[in-house]
């Protein structure tokens, strides 16, 4: 069994560790994929068991077009993805010619300078944003083929988010942020929120309002509504800029135990190397392109 | 529609924002429903006076003089002609809403006065009729409320300049019913007119046979108009609507203006607000949600708050009317109106035109959200 963290081939990669945006002796359609495979999440049944478990997760009509979603391999992949904006009157290139492939469950680190284009990736990848050349595959399914519907409903259902700013809504309580980010939001999921931020020892601060809770407080509760979903790929966006540092360790602290007890995948950006210490790969940005990708240790 | 991101939680938690709006919305209500009813009862007054009687006779009158008999006894032998009654059509003075205003008074033959009592649906409540050939009056209940008058009195322009009736007569009687119409005796009125001296009829009211009102006005229609003229209900109703129709549509357009600007700003004011709380919507759609549950819930939003602050006004102003209906306009005799469907449909277009307003800006901007220029932004 590969190691956490080792980068493996896919079926159209041959083999190595390498960026397609950045080494082309790679070829086209080579993409490195991170993770450990073989270790996927069990207990998932067939496709109408999965479907069922997806429409009472809140999906739906549209639980059955993105059950493979839930019986797929927990993987996201870009295809030699790039992303150009239009900026005054010029083309400015975010992304370019991206090839990579993250399996879980694992943790891989995306770093690089500002404007490298590595929050963009993390964009493209959780399907917040399409790309302007080539495609993502995220849990089975091709971003391009599913309609914006489907596409939030895939977040919705299997992504979890943590961003720099916590974003909670400013009227509703801790408990009632967290219970913003459940598939369904019925009672269960009322008590399933408090439980979660009993854990995350805010189990005094169900009932406080966002600007009653300290910034490291906050970050918890957004995290905690990243998790309400039970997310397969978990996606963070620079989680712990905003945080002094012990409130940075429990939070990331709290993300491993979530990818370590539910087998998913997590991605965080950021320019912290302590945060990416513990990654299993580390994938380098510069200007749009996969400059390197290491595996710490 | 309800839980932690429905509009009950968001309108309570967000008590100083919904209330602003409720009171901007509460006080244009009231204020476009107090044109309403002062409109409603100025027009509610013409009505009355020029249209409602000829619901039950028609009236024919000289164009000169007096009536010719020929005429008379023509109508008279016509077989849908129930009854040709002279009649002389007076009008008494009363307070209203907006200065001064009429009520009817028919003066009619003594031997007729129940019979045409009960045809126009009035009845004697208390006291007698007018005797005969006696300057006597019967008048309606809230006619003697408004002008402060009691059984005795006198009213007439001997008594009073200001009044339209001529002579001087002693109420004898009051009188219930919708059409609030007076009764005199059709003889000592005419000893208070320029004809009293001469024999002959100047004005009839032609009743019909039971459903033959309209051959009958068919019939009163051909006669010769140089010696008299004939006032039917439809012609009536028509002149009436000649009369209101360019100041109903000055109102409306003065309530459609008003609301107009109300909803401009109020929308703008929901859209400050929704500007506000694009952090809220950009996490909701970065996480997930989609935009038609998004819009549906702007839309559940600000539906929720103008329906309730429309209610609300309506509330207020019928307990507002209530309260100066009881203390202030009874005590005057004036009559207030109760909330009705001029109400509601001069005050419906305030909460339609803000949620028209507010939705189709921001329903603009959340279609055009891109959650991720919310979720970079890096402070």
């Amino acid at each position: 069994m590969p190691r956490e963290g080792r980068a493996v081939p896919d079926a159209t990669a041959s083999s190595g560790v390498h960026g397609s945006g950045t080494q082309p002796e790679t070829g086209a359609g080579r993409v490195p994929v991170l993770g450990r495979p073989g270790a996927e999440r069990g207990a998932v049944g067939g496709a109408a068991e999965v479907a069922g478990r997806a429409r009472r997760g809140g999906l739906g009509r549209r639980a059955e077009s993105l059950a493979a979603a839930e019986s797929g391999p927990v993987e996201v992949v870009a295809h030699r993805v790039g992303l150009a904006y239009r900026e005054h009157g010029g083309v400015c290139h975010a992304l370019r010619d991206v090839g990579l492939g993250l399996r879980g469950p694992g943790f891989v680190g995306i770093a690089g300078p500002s404007g490298s284009g590595k929050s963009s990736l993390l964009y493209l990848l959780a399907g917040l944003k399409r790309p302007t050349t080539g495609r993502i595959v995220a849990l089975g399914r091709e971003m391009d083929q599913l309609s914006p519907t489907e596409r939030c409903l895939l977040r919705r259902r299997y992504f979890g988010f943590v961003f720099q700013q916590p974003f909670l809504i400013h009227f509703l309580t801790a408990a009632e942020n967290v219970v913003v980010g459940a598939p369904r939001r019925d009672r269960a999921a009322r008590g399933m929120a408090e439980a979660l931020l009993g854990r995350l020892g805010l189990a005094g601060c169900c009932g406080r309002l966002p600007h009653e809770l300290s910034g490291g407080q906050r970050q918890r509760v957004a995290a905690a509504r990243a998790l309400m979903n039970e997310p397969r790929i978990l996606f963070a966006d620079e989680p712990t800029a905003a945080l002094d540092r012990a409130s940075a360790e429990e939070l990331m602290g709290l993300l491993h135990d979530y990818r370590h007890g539910h087998g998913a995948l997590l991605a965080v950006v950021s320019h912290d190397e302590t945060v990416t210490a513990a990654a299993d790969a580390i994938v380098r940005m510069w200007d749009g392109r996969i400059r390197a990708i290491e595996r710490p240790g | 529609m309800f839980g932690v991101l429905g509009f009950p939680l968001y309108l309570l938690r967000n008590r100083g924002r919904a209330l602003a709006l409720l009171v901007v919305v509460v006080l244009a209500v009231m204020e476009v429903s107090t044109v309403a009813l002062l409109t409603g009862s100025m027009l509610g007054d013409l009505r009355l006076t020029m249209v409602a009687p000829f619901q039950y006779f028609t009236e024919i009158v000289a164009s000169d003089a007096l009536v010719p008999p020929s005429i008379a006894q023509s109508v008279a032998a016509q077989p849908q002609t129930k009854l040709l009654l002279p009649m002389i059509p007076e009008v008494i003075r009363v307070n209203t809403l907006i200065g001064p205003g009429t009520r009817n008074v028919f003066a009619v033959p003594t031997a007729f006065m129940t019979w045409f009592l009960r045809r126009i649906g009035e009845r004697l409540i208390i006291g007698r009729l007018p005797a005969a050939s006696v300057a006597e009056i019967a008048l309606p209940r809230r006619v003697m409320e408004n002008r402060h008058l009691r059984l005795g009195d006198m009213v007439g322009q001997q008594v009073d300049p200001n009044e339209w009736m001529p002579g001087e007569f002693r109420i004898v009687g009051i009188l219930g019913g919708t059409l609030n119409a007076g009764i005199t005796s059709y003889e000592a009125m005419r000893s208070f007119t320029a004809l009293a001296a001469v024999p002959g009829v100047a004005s009839y009211a032609a009743f019909a046979q039971p459903g033959s009102r309209r051959a009958m006005d068919a019939y009163l229609s051909t006669l010769p108009l140089d010696q008299v003229r004939v006032y039917t209900e439809g012609a009536e109703e028509q002149a009436y609507h000649q009369d209101v129709r360019m100041l109903d549509w000055l109102l409306w357009s003065i309530n459609l203006v008003t609301v107009g600007v109300l909803a401009v700003a109020m929308g703008l004011l929901n859209n400050l607000y929704y500007m506000q709380r694009m952090d809220e919507y950009g996490i909701l759609a970065a996480i997930g949600f989609t935009h038609g549950l998004l819009l549906r819930r702007a839309f559940a939003e600000v539906l929720a708050i103008t329906s309730i602050s429309w209610s609300a006004g309506l509330g207020l102003t019928v307990a507002l009317r209530g309260v100066l209906a009881r203390w202030l306009f009874a005590p005057h005799g004036i009559s207030l109106p109760s909330l009705d469907l001029r109400d509601i449909v001069f005050t419906l277009p305030i909460p339609l035109l803000i949620s028209v307003f507010t939705l189709a800006t921001v329903l603009r901007r959340l279609t055009r959200l891109d959650p991720v220029s919310v979720v970079e932004r890096r402070d």
